[in-house]
């Protein structure tokens, strides 16, 4: 790779202005090769040792042209900005724990228990007021014993309707 | 949807307990209120109490007493199966159990007992079915060896 003598100089002339952000890859790649090659023109410059550019840096600046633009770093950050703007807030810290779990547990099922048992077994009311008295008007009897009596299902309106049983002691019957 | 253990035990204790309950009521375990009245029927008097005037026209048509008065009353609430016991004048009790109920009627199972000497007598047993809040009448025990009055014991259930 060899480079024009006024090529030369206008890399040389950028390295010594501190310039080498200006070059493109190729141009710091010659000129680093025509350093490396003339040490006496390296000396020129300013440089000590042939080695004048470090390599990684060379690397780094030969790299630059893939680099993005200014404009595509514009929308990255844009893009960032928005994303950041969308972003959910974080959820609210969880509240104290004020019981721990098995009590809330054994709460739940205490509760659930007890009421399932109050509805299956209701508790005993005190005596209360009675409602209002009607014969009824459709009694079955589907069972009945009484030792030492007689039973007669007697209608009080005639042949249907209330029903009363009534006993009598056999000895009084007879 | 993300539950929290807690809310969803107690839903499924609560779907668990109705269940039970739900099961219970198809087996006839609903609560009954119960009903016990003792009523001395004589004919010595006239005298009707209040609660009874709506039906002492009924009983003086068909039984030769004219007073009819109201001497225990009782309600109380209870499960079903599960028995009611009152004490009545004469040393009589009366134990009436709900056995199963629907919107019309209620099935009952009554004793009625007599202590006589200090033993308990069995006057009757029965299992019978009244309206829903209609009151089935039992009576014709003596309330004394050689007196004239006697006893009628009305139940209801609802």
């Amino acid at each position: 790779m060899s480079l024009k003598r006024e090529q030369l100089n206008k890399l040389l002339t950028a390295l010594q202005a501190d310039r080498l952000d200006t070059l493109g890859a190729d141009d710091v790649a010659r000129l680093e090769e025509a350093l490396n090659r003339d040490a006496q023109l390296a000396a020129q410059v300013g440089v000590e040792q042939p080695q004048i550019v470090d390599r990684g840096t060379l690397r780094l600046l030969r790299a630059t042209d893939d680099l993005p633009s200014a404009g595509e770093w514009e929308q990255m950050w844009a893009k960032i900005q928005l994303a950041c703007v969308k972003r959910p807030m974080p959820s609210p810290a969880p509240l104290p724990r004020v019981m721990p779990g098995l009590a809330r547990a054994a709460l739940a099922l205490a509760a659930c228990v007890g009421f399932a048992l109050l509805i299956r077994h209701p508790a005993a009311q005190p005596d209360g007021v009675i409602w209002a008295i009607e014969i009824s008007t459709s009694l079955q009897v589907e069972e009945i014993e009484a030792p030492d009596a007689q039973v007669s299902f007697d209608y009080v309106d005639g042949d249907s309707g209330p029903l009363m049983l009534w006993f009598t002691d056999d000895e009084e019957a007879t | 949807m993300k539950t929290r253990p807690f809310l969803r035990l107690v839903l499924l204790a609560t779907l668990a307990s109705l269940a039970t309950t739900s099961s219970a009521l198809a087996q006839g375990k609903a609560a009954f209120n119960v009903a016990i009245l003792a009523i001395r029927a004589s004919s010595d008097n006239a005298e009707v109490s209040p609660e009874l005037k709506p039906i002492a026209d009924q009983l003086r048509k068909k039984y030769k007493f004219t007073g009819y008065r109201l001497e225990r009353q009782a309600t109380e609430r209870v499960a079903a199966n599960q028995d009611v016991s009152k004490p009545l004048p004469a040393d009589y009790t009366a134990k009436v159990t709900p056995l199963a109920g629907d919107e019309k009627s209620v099935e009952l199972k009554v004793e009625i007992w007599r202590k006589v000497a200090g033993k308990d007598e069995l006057r009757v047993n029965t299992k019978i079915k009244v309206d829903r809040g209609k009151y089935a009448f039992l009576g014709g025990w003596k309330f004394e060896e050689n007196g004239e009055d006697v006893l009628i014991v009305a139940i209801s259930a609802k």
